[in-house]
């Protein structure tokens, strides 16, 4: 039973967002509970959720991205110029490309050339931070008002539904998406082989290096994806457009049952990571607290997730053992 | 004998040269192994024995010499390229992950897969149901399921897995790297069992052990390196336990046998 149980890595999540529905639900006499708010907190969380999923992916290899939230800023900046130059859908593909680009960026310094991943990461982190508020110039750009009603800005930032963003739409695809290719694919079965062991995986003819960098790859376009849908859907783009990102998704990660330590983790996890966050992120503003403390939140959220985790696996593991006796 | 006719070597290493920095880890071996032999390889710590496995193996690169495989030289630039070429290694620290199942390590970078419209996906009913063979195979009685998470898998479980796999994977050279360290007694005689099983089936198998009396049962051959060079080889039955003992101790091959061996 526990051992069955302890492979549901997203258990904690599950547990904590009951507990915080009813906790605000309460706390706000029901009216934290109404449709348009919990519009607006899943948009957050799709935003957020999209971006953790790729950074789920690069955790299970064993490694880290920190350059995500600016990924997310840049190609969403980005967007904005390309799309006036280009046109929305070359815009679109380029914008996109420049967060695959920066993940092979990511990739080659941290498997070819060595860098460790938080270094190389956090080096990009700043570098495309300063390309964003290069392309804004300190402000924030907008689309150009006669493309704001093309259908391809309309299916990526657009509402379904009576108010419900279509990033959530997108979000719950790449999940579903990104969840068949970890359990039921030649990389997925790789991903996890590199990030448990690298020298195991090594020996059976699965290419570290290769796996990995195709996991930061994914992971730049995924991020380059949401900042796009996160532009399309607010029309412009602000210097601080994914800024602390990298420590939400990393949480977001954290708390849905990934291992910082590589070879473990879960898709369907980060999700409810996202939402989790998301959830507190609204019970800050919903309490009067001052919107910079949502960062101070998480990273009280990411380090106790982190506890409770290895607590509770390691609980759970000396169970097994001992019922195995 | 246990040969079956087989009279060409399978593998031959020649004048095989590894150096780290200003470290010579090998010094020109020799080396070979036929089809359905077991080869002992051992030597003290640091002889070079793992180093030149690895060599094998693709993961290092000899300084200098060559590599045959059926007569034809070969250049084994990667693991991948020896697991291609059917060369399998066992190793006790590791080759099986931990937090995958017993189905997803036997089939781990050789899966199985079914199309489904334009993509490829893991045919995980074939996984398991091939995996279930590999564990009955490899003589596995108690309770381990494809679906079974390795982590929880006793250390000669494990061993059985890997040599299991190899054979399912109609490997023609096992090599077993200290597979039995911190096994027990019955766990270490499944281990040797397995072996005897691989030369049944005609599998070319290199065994490094420090158990010497172990080596001793097992090997149809056995190669003493030491410090980087080779030592002495002798057929099943040359020599006696207590002289391989000594040769390895001293580092040298004691007078009186080496008359014996130029005799031959
Ligand atoms: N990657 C490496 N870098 C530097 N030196 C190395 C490396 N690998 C092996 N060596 C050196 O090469 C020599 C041979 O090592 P090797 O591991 O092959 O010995 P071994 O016979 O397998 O010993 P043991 O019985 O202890 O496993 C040793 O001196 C070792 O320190
Ligand atoms: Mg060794």
């Amino acid at each position: 039973m526990l051992k069955y149980l302890s492979k549901f890595l997203w258990l904690g999540a599950i547990v904590g967002i009951l507990l915080l529905i009813i906790i605000f639900g309460v706390a706000s006499g029901g009216r934290w509970l109404n449709v348009l708010n919990l519009q607006v907190v899943t948009r957050t969380a799709a935003q957020l959720g999209i971006v953790a999923i790729g950074q789920t992916l690069v955790l299970i290899t064993g490694r880290f991205d920190l350059s995500v939230g600016s990924i997310f800023g840049v190609c969403g900046v980005v967007f904005v110029p390309l799309v006036a130059a280009f046109g929305i859908w070359p815009g679109f593909i380029l914008a996109l490309l420049c967060g695959g680009a920066i993940g092979l960026l990511n990739g080659t310094l941290t498997e070819k050339l060595r860098v460790p991943s938080l270094i190389a990461t956090l080096g990009n982190l700043w570098i495309f931070r300063g390309l964003v508020f290069y392309i804004t110039g300190g402000f924030a750009n907008a689309i150009p008002r006669d493309l704001r009603d093309h259908y391809l800005i309309t299916i990526l930032g657009g509402k379904f539904a009576g108010g419900w963003n279509n990033l959530i739409f997108w979000w719950i695809i790449i999940t579903a998406v990104m969840i068949l290719v970890l359990n039921r694919t030649k990389f997925g079965n790789a991903a996890f082989a590199v990030g448990t062991d690298e020298r195991s995986a090594l020996s059976r003819g699965v290419s570290p290096a290769t796996v990995r960098m195709a996991a930061f790859i994914i992971c730049g376009f995924l991020a380059a994806f949401s900042g796009i849908g996160t532009v399309a859907d607010m029309k412009t783009g602000s210097t601080t457009l994914g800024q602390s990102m990298e420590l939400e998704s990393i949480a977001g990660s954290v708390i849905g049952g990934t291992s910082l330590l590589g070879g473990v983790g879960s898709i369907f996890g980060a999700g409810l990571g996202a939402l989790l966050l998301s959830f507190i992120r609204s019970g800050l503003i919903l309490a009067g607290a001052p919107p910079y403390w949502f960062v101070s939140f998480v990273g009280v959220v990411l380090i106790g997730a982190v506890l409770f985790n290895t607590k509770m696996r390691e609980h759970i593991l000396k169970r097994i053992e001992r019922s195995a006796l | 004998m246990s040969n079956k006719g087989n009279d060409k070597p399978l593998v031959k290493m020649v004048d095989i040269e590894k150096r780290f920095g200003s470290v010579q880890a090998l010094k020109g071996v020799d080396f070979e192994v036929y089809p359905g032999e077991v080869v002992g390889l051992v030597g003290d710590n640091g002889a070079g024995k793992s180093t030149l496995m690895r060599i094998l193996t693709g993961i290092y690169h000899p300084s200098r010499g060559d590599i045959y495989f059926r007569g034809e030289k070969v250049l084994i630039d990667s693991p991948k390229k020896a697991r291609d070429m059917g060369i399998e290694v066992v190793h006790q620290g590791f080759g099986l992950l931990d937090s995958m199942t017993v189905a997803r390590n036997v089939f781990l970078a050789s899966e199985p897969l079914i199309k489904v419209g334009p993509v490829k996906l893991l045919d995980m009913e074939k996984m398991n149901m091939e995996t279930r063979k590999v564990i009955e195979h490899a003589g596995i009685r108690t309770g381990v399921e494809p679906d079974s998470i390795v982590q929880y898998l006793s250390g000669g479980q494990r061993q059985a897995v890997k040599i299991g796999r190899a054979i399912y994977f109609k490997a023609e050279v096992v090599i077993l790297d200290e597979p039995t360290i911190a096994l027990s007694i019955r766990e270490k005689d499944h281990v040797g069992e397995l072996v005897n099983d691989l030369r049944k089936h005609n599998v070319a198998v290199i065994y490094i052990s420090h158990d010497l009396e172990e080596v001793y049962e097992l090997a149809d051959k056995i190669t003493i390196l030491d410090v980087g060079e080779k030592l002495a080889e002798y057929k099943r039955g040359e020599v006696s336990l207590e002289v391989l003992y000594d040769i390895i101790r001293e580092g040298r091959i004691p007078p009186d046998i080496k008359q014996q061996n130029k005799k031959e």
